[in-house]
Order: structure tokens, then C-alpha cells, then sequence
């Protein structure tokens, strides 16, 4: 018994160790002095985040990928709903079928996604004569795609777990569809909602293999402002980026956790 | 309030009969059970006349208002639910709130109302806590409050009581008929408890299969089954399968004999509820059989005996738990006889 309860705990700390691992390092070596990586780092500065600031692409990538990463992750969530809403409460035939397509992003690798997003733009832009690849709007629409299976999924199991006689209440109590939606069912969506747009939002924040055939010149996310900069360089700046973007995502989570029990809805 | 018309429903899901030709009056201020095993459409009936399912034919009226086209949110019913479905993310004041503001009811007539309808249900202290800090008993009372505080037509309650205990089953019934009674609602109550179903009821409708089997007052149904299905689903009955000899004496087909009145030649069953039955070591009153104890079941204010007759028919007895029993005598394998007087016999044709 005793033996058993010490390898459980071993084993825990071990899976913590493996997960935790990377992060610690990324954190770690950002602090480092020295431009080429070795152990034991000769001395610890800030220079890198420094550094990192001074590169404007990394700022400019940063908000840029920011504002894709909102736009994408509240398109996604209203696809999401609408799509969960569909699929739960109204049974219609090819059900299944469209459950799957919509999780079909996830199958797919994304470098694969992001050149077929692109040819199908550029047939688009032939047709439609005006551009559309290097759009922040393009990129959004391809970015929603990549939401899609996390809102549709984090929203279905939350909806399959609301009873609809609570609905059918409502439309007993005088609510005609659309009240019912917006007093009963979207309130009661809510921290579902809050958990897809957050899972969404780091989904398209993070996302690189889509966008690299996607972006403009001049106008890049993040992720390929790093890709960039380590193309020729390979000091801690990177790292210290990382850290940051780490800190940020994970206080957004922690806020979040704050009014909505994340690990209730996830 | 209002009465009910429902006139030749029928609903079918793809190839099913949920609900065949279902044709009722119900009274202004009536309260009307609907009694069946599950399955049995009474449910899907329910669900018709508070418009959540379209009737395949047929028609719903309320108040002698054509609202089979109406949709269910300008229907005016007021609905409990089995499981109670409280709205989780609001207070029972703003749960019994939301009807009223759905119907556009002035704020301080809407505050109002909403007092009123907490005292009704005594749940006034609870006002601004939420569904899932309450008992089930509790969050049934919110329910019947919000249900009833828009004024509903017609009060419609889907097996209000299945998810409670049974104490407090029989209280929230009881809460329910004195509210019925008090405000004079037209009310239909759908249960698969018989005993609940005669108790709070003033007529009931038996369903099987999704077709009416009778409707009629309590004791009207309990006394006088129209078929072997009323009177085996209401309460428990022994039956006699075989045919009259004459006009006063029937021959089962196991070979008993017994006398009955009015029997005409269609008769195949006569039926006798356990409890008119007696035992006793010497035959006594008009109808005696020969029988041997089975099985004694103690249960409390009744006895109940399971013979043998011969022929392999079993007899079920409930005898009243009186100091006066004598259950020495009452031993499986004791030979005694079951009596019960003709006029006790229902008498079942084709």
C-alpha cells in the first residue's frame, strides 16, 4: 500500500517534470548572458528583452497577431454556437456527417490547410478581381476555420449537458425562440462560451504553418516574426519573446479562471 | 381559466401511433388525470395541448379558442415538469419573474405578483436563492409558483411528483389540489401512479397503447372497469376466465363455480378485487372456493394471501389487519375458503 501511494506520487511528479520541463527551460535560458547557448550560462541579464523590444517586427507581430487572434476567436465562437445549436437540439439527417467536417481542421496538417486556403484565395481573387491573400480579414477567415472544431466541441458537450425542458419552460412562460436564446439558453452557454473563445484565441495566437503562406510582407504574426528572426540568429531573444507571450496567455487564463471555473467547462 | 377541448388527436412519430383519435371535455376548474404505463401517449397528449407537439390530426381548444396552430409560447398554459426545469443561472424570484416579464407584465404589478405567488407556495424565504441550493420538494414549489403566477388557462403538470419521495409526494400532491381547488384551475396531471392519479383527481383518463381505455370518475373506474386492462392497471383484481352456465351461475374454466348477477352469454370474465374477498374454515357468504394458502405477504395494514385453487387458479386476498385475524390458521398450506358476496363480481364481456 505505502509503496504503492510513493510510486503514484512519483509518477505524478515525473509527468508534472516532462510537461513542465520545456517551459522551465524557455524561462530559464531567456535570462542567460551569453548570444550562444552553453551550460552553465556564464552570468544572468535582461538584455533580450531588450533586445526583444528593440526588434520592432516582434512588437509589431505581437499586436498584429493580437488582433487576428480576437477577430478569429469571436467569429469562432458565433460560428460555434450557431453550428452547436444545430447539431444538438435540431436532429436533421447528415447530423453526424457535419459533426465531423467541422472537426475535419483537426485531421489536417496545418501547412497542408494553409496552401490550399491560399490557392483557393487566389481562385477567388481571379474571379472576384480584388485581393484578398495578405488580408487581415483572409487571415481571420482562415484562422476561424482553425477555431472551429475547439467552439463547436467546448459548446456541444455544454450544451448537450443543459436540459431543454428548461428551454421548453421558457417558451411555456410566453419567451418566443429568439427570447428563449437570449435569456435562457446564452446565459447558461456562457462559460463555455468564455473557455472556446480563450482555447480560440491561443489556437490562432500560436498558429503558424496556416498563416506562413497567408501573410503579407510587411504585415506578419508573431509566430513567423520569430521563425524570421531565427533564421539568422540564434541568442536568447527568442526566449525572452516566449517568455512573455508565456506570462501573457497564462494570465489571461488565470483572470478567466477567475469568473469561470475553466476546469468545469473544459 | 378555461375549458378543454380536445377533439379526434392523434399524433404519429414516423410509423408509430403515439396518441389514436383521443376526444375529451374537460370542465372549467376540473382537474383530470391522465393514467397509464409509459408509453402510453399520455404524455404526448399533454405535450399536444401546451403546443410543444404539433398533432398529426385533430384539435386542441382552449377556452373554446382554436390554438392547434398557436405556438407554445401564446398558448397561455402553465407547465411543471418532471424535472422540475428551473432556470439554474436565476434566482426563484427571477425564475417566477420571467413569465410575467415575458408577458409584459408593469414592474410594480410584476414585484407584486411575484410576492404573491412565493406566499403561495410558501416559499418566500428563499426568494434569492438559486435552483441548486434547494430541496427537490423545494424547487417543485418554484416551479408550480412560476407556472402559476402568469395565470395560466390551463395548468398542465407532466409527473410532477416522480422525482420526490414519497412523503413529500403525497404532500405536493396534496398542496397542489387545495391550490387547484382554491384558484379554480383547469388542470390536467399526468402520472403513471395510480394511487396518486385517484387521489387528486376529479375525473381520469386510463391510456394504453395511445388509445383511451376510460374516462371517468374514481370510483366509477375502480368499481366498474370497462376491460381487463382498467381494472388489472388500476389496483389488482382477480379474474375467472371461462363462460355463464345460465343466467345466474358462471363456470370457469378451471372448473369453479360461482354465482353472479346479470350474466349474459358474452361474459368470459368475471373479476373480484382482493380486498372484498374473506377467508374462512367453513364456507360463507353467496360465493365460497375451496383454496390453499400460498403465500402470506404482511403488509402492514392489509394481509395479503396468495392461494391455490384447483386448476392452478390463484386467488389474491387482502384481509384488513384487524386484532380480530386469526392468522394461526392462515399457514401455507391451510385448506379454507375464499368467500365474497355475487354482487362483488365484474363482470367482463367482449
Amino acid at each position: 500500500m505505502q509503496v504503492s501511494k510513493v510510486m503514484l506520487r512519483l509518477f505524478v511528479v515525473l509527468i508534472y517534470g516532462v510537461m513542465l520541463c520545456p517551459l522551465f527551460f524557455v524561462v530559464w535560458l531567456s535570462f542567460f548572458k551569453d548570444a550562444i547557448l552553453y551550460f552553465p550560462p556564464s552570468g544572468y541579464s535582461l538584455e533580450w528583452y531588450a533586445n526583444a523590444w528593440a526588434h520592432r517586427s516582434f512588437a509589431q507581430g505581437f499586436v498584429f497577431s493580437l488582433q487576428v487572434a480576437i477577430c478569429a476567436s469571436l467569429v469562432g465562437v458565433m460560428v460555434g454556437v450557431a453550428a452547436a445549436i444545430g447539431i444538438i437540439r435540431h436532429p436533421f439527417k447528415g447530423k453526424q456527417a457535419i459533426n465531423t467536417l467541422l472537426l475535419s481542421p483537426l485531421l489536417m496538417p496545418g501547412i497542408v490547410a494553409g496552401i490550399a486556403i491560399y490557392i483557393f484565395y487566389i481562385q477567388a481573387e481571379n474571379l472576384l478581381d480584388r485581393d484578398i491573400v495578405g488580408t487581415m480579414t483572409s487571415l481571420v477567415l482562415a484562422h476561424v476555420c482553425l477555431t472551429i472544431p475547439w467552439t463547436v466541441r467546448m459548446v456541444s458537450a455544454s450544451l448537450h449537458g443543459i436540459d431543454p425542458l428548461i428551454e421548453e419552460a421558457a417558451r411555456n412562460l410566453g419567451a418566443s425562440s429568439m427570447k428563449v436564446f437570449w435569456r435562457v439558453t446564452l446565459p447558461l452557454l456562457r462559460p463555455a462560451m468564455v473557455a472556446a473563445v480563450l482555447f480560440s484565441f491561443i489556437v490562432s495566437f500560436e498558429n503558424l504553418e496556416v498563416s506562413l503562406s497567408l501573410v503579407a510582407p510587411g504585415s506578419t504574426t508573431l509566430p513567423i516574426a520569430v521563425m524570421q528572426y531565427l533564421e539568422f540568429n540564434l541568442d536568447p531573444t527568442i526566449a525572452a519573446v516566449a517568455t512573455v507571450q508565456i506570462i501573457l496567455l497564462g494570465s489571461i487564463m488565470l483572470i478567466t479562471d477567475r469568473f469561470i471555473k475553466l476546469s468545469q467547462v473544459v | 381559466m378555461a375549458n378543454v377541448s380536445l377533439i379526434n388527436l392523434k399524433k404519429q412519430f414516423d410509423k408509430s401511433v403515439a396518441v389514436a383519435d383521443f376526444s375529451l371535455e374537460i370542465e372549467d376548474g376540473e382537474l383530470v388525470t391522465f393514467l397509464g404505463p409509459s408509453g402510453c401517449g399520455k404524455t404526448t397528449t399533454l405535450r399536444m395541448i401546451a403546443g410543444f407537439v404539433a398533432p398529426t390530426q385533430g384539435k386542441v381548444l382552449i377556452g373554446g379558442e382554436d390554438v392547434t396552430q398557436v405556438p407554445p409560447y401564446k398558448r397561455n398554459t402553465g407547465m411543471v415538469f418532471q424535472r422540475y426545469a428551473l432556470f439554474p443561472h436565476m434566482t426563484v424570484s427571477e425564475n417566477i419573474a420571467f413569465g410575467l416579464e415575458m408577458h409584459k407584465v408593469p414592474r410594480a404589478e410584476l414585484e407584486q405578483r411575484v410576492k404573491a405567488a412565493l406566499d403561495m407556495v410558501q416559499m418566500t424565504g428563499f426568494k434569492d436563492r438559486y435552483p441548486r441550493q434547494l430541496s427537490g420538494g423545494q424547487q417543485q414549489r418554484v416551479a408550480i409558483a412560476r407556472a402559476l403566477a402568469i395565470q395560466p388557462k390551463v395548468f398542465l403538470l407532466d409527473e410532477p411528483l416522480s422525482n420526490l419521495d414519497a412523503k413529500l409526494r403525497q404532500e405536493v400532491r396534496e398542496e397542489i389540489r387545495s391550490l387547484q381547488q382554491a384558484l379554480g384551475l383547469t388542470t390536467v396531471f399526468v402520472t403513471h401512479d395510480q394511487e396518486e392519479a385517484l387521489a387528486i383527481c376529479d375525473r381520469m383518463v386510463i391510456m394504453h397503447e395511445g388509445i383511451v381505455q376510460q374516462v371517468g370518475k374514481p370510483n366509477d373506474l375502480y368499481e366498474r372497469p370497462a376491460n381487463l386492462f382498467v381494472a388489472d392497471f388500476l389496483g389488482k383484481m382477480n379474474f375467472f376466465k371461462g363462460r355463464p352456465r345460465d343466467h345466474q351461475t358462471f363456470m370457469t374454466d378451471t372448473g369453479i363455480t360461482f354465482v353472479a348477477p346479470d350474466l349474459m352469454p358474452a361474459t368470459h370474465c368475471v373479476g373480484v378485487r382482493p380486498e372484498r374477498m374473506s377467508l374462512s374454515i367453513q364456507p360463507q357468504l353467496e360465493n365460497s372456493i375451496q383454496a390453499v394458502v400460498a403465500v402470506v405477504a404482511y403488509l402492514g395494514p392489509s394481509i395479503e394471501v396468495t392461494l391455490k385453487a384447483p386448476g392452478d387458479q390463484t386467488i389474491l386476498c387482502h384481509l384488513p389487519n384487524t386484532s380480530a385475524i386469526d392468522t394461526q390458521s392462515l399457514q401455507t398450506g391451510a385448506k379454507v375458503f375464499v368467500n365474497y358476496l355475487a354482487r362483488d363480481g365484474v363482470l367482463f364481456s367482449d
